[in-house]
């Protein structure tokens, strides 16, 4: 074997992985972001009365730039309050 | 329930030909009768490029679906300076060989073997004609990996965003000497509880 770098190499990839880190340990590390997928929806129409509907639309507005809760997770939250009040949860 | 294979092509090193294998072993797969499925954990998108081709028989998505895919194989293309082990027992870990590049790899062979991982080293793109080279592939390959010769017909397939086991390539040089190679990591892969030697 005249590639004795094998050798060398394979000493001190020992050596670091004994410490955990990589050879140049100061650079940036990728970080992985895992966005957690949105679960599967379904389309509820239903008929509500104008001043509900510009309410929630005034609501889905104020939370798009204080960059909270989307439309569907609003109404879901809305949803949720409903059912526990009528036992249904 | 259908026991599904997963395989993580992985190797922190850019270049080693990670994405390449990663569509050729599903396109082995298919050949096989398989279905498999290719997930695309890299921003370049190299495997969701040949997808978008529309050459490939078979899937390849962008994230790790919600629900239980409908697959044979599952094969997750890693993206490159990607340091974390991956979850997957099974590793696919391509190198060319090269010093540097060996360098890499066997800094993060190292850290997959202490979390306990089967391994399965591929040797891409070498030139026998190159002492060198030839010298690393016949020592890789004495430790049980794999080798795939460096060879036009990944170009020509890459240039098409087509495998090399796309019927256009039949007529191709040496066509059938690479796919068999392909095809022999497949079986190991498909293997359970093959056991690959350490590089020690």
């Amino acid at each position: 074997m005249t590639n004795n770098w094998i050798d060398e190499e394979n000493a001190r990839a020992s050596e670091l992985a004994k410490t955990g880190t990589t050879t140049n340990n100061n650079a940036p590390l990728l970080v992985k972001t895992t966005k957690k997928p949105a679960p599967i929806r379904h389309i509820k129409s239903i008929y509500i009365q104008d001043s509900y509907s510009l309410a929630f639309d005034k609501l889905v507005f104020e939370q798009k730039i204080a960059k909270g809760k989307k439309a569907p997770q609003l109404m879901e939250e809305a949803i949720e309050l409903l059912l526990k009040k009528y036992g249904s949860l | 329930m259908k026991l599904i294979k997963l395989v993580s092509i992985w190797n922190p090193k850019g270049g080693q030909g990670k994405s390449t294998l990663a569509i050729n072993l599903a396109a082995s797969s298919v050949e096989l009768g398989l279905k498999p499925l290719v997930i695309c954990q890299d921003p370049q998108g190299t495997s969701l490029l040949y997808y978008k081709s529309g050459n490939l028989p078979f899937e390849v998505i962008d994230r790790v679906p919600t629900n239980r895919p409908e697959a044979d194989i599952v094969i997750f293309d890693h993206q490159a300076s990607d340091w974390e082990v991956p979850n997957n027992n099974l590793i696919v870990m391509p190198l060319k060989p090269v010093r540097d590049q060996y360098a890499t790899y066997i800094d993060a062979y190292r850290r997959a073997e202490l979390m306990g991982k089967r391994i399965i080293t591929v040797v891409t793109d070498g030139q026998e004609h190159r002492a060198s080279e030839k010298e690393t592939m016949d020592y890789l390959k004495n430790k049980g990996a794999y080798a795939i010769a460096a060879s036009g017909v990944f170009s020509r397939a890459a240039s098409e965003y087509m495998t090399i086991f796309d019927p256009k390539m039949n007529k191709a040089y040496k066509i059938k000497e690479r796919r068999i190679e392909i095809n022999k990591i497949l079986v190991n892969i498909l293997i359970e509880n093959e056991e690959t030697k350490n590089n020690d």
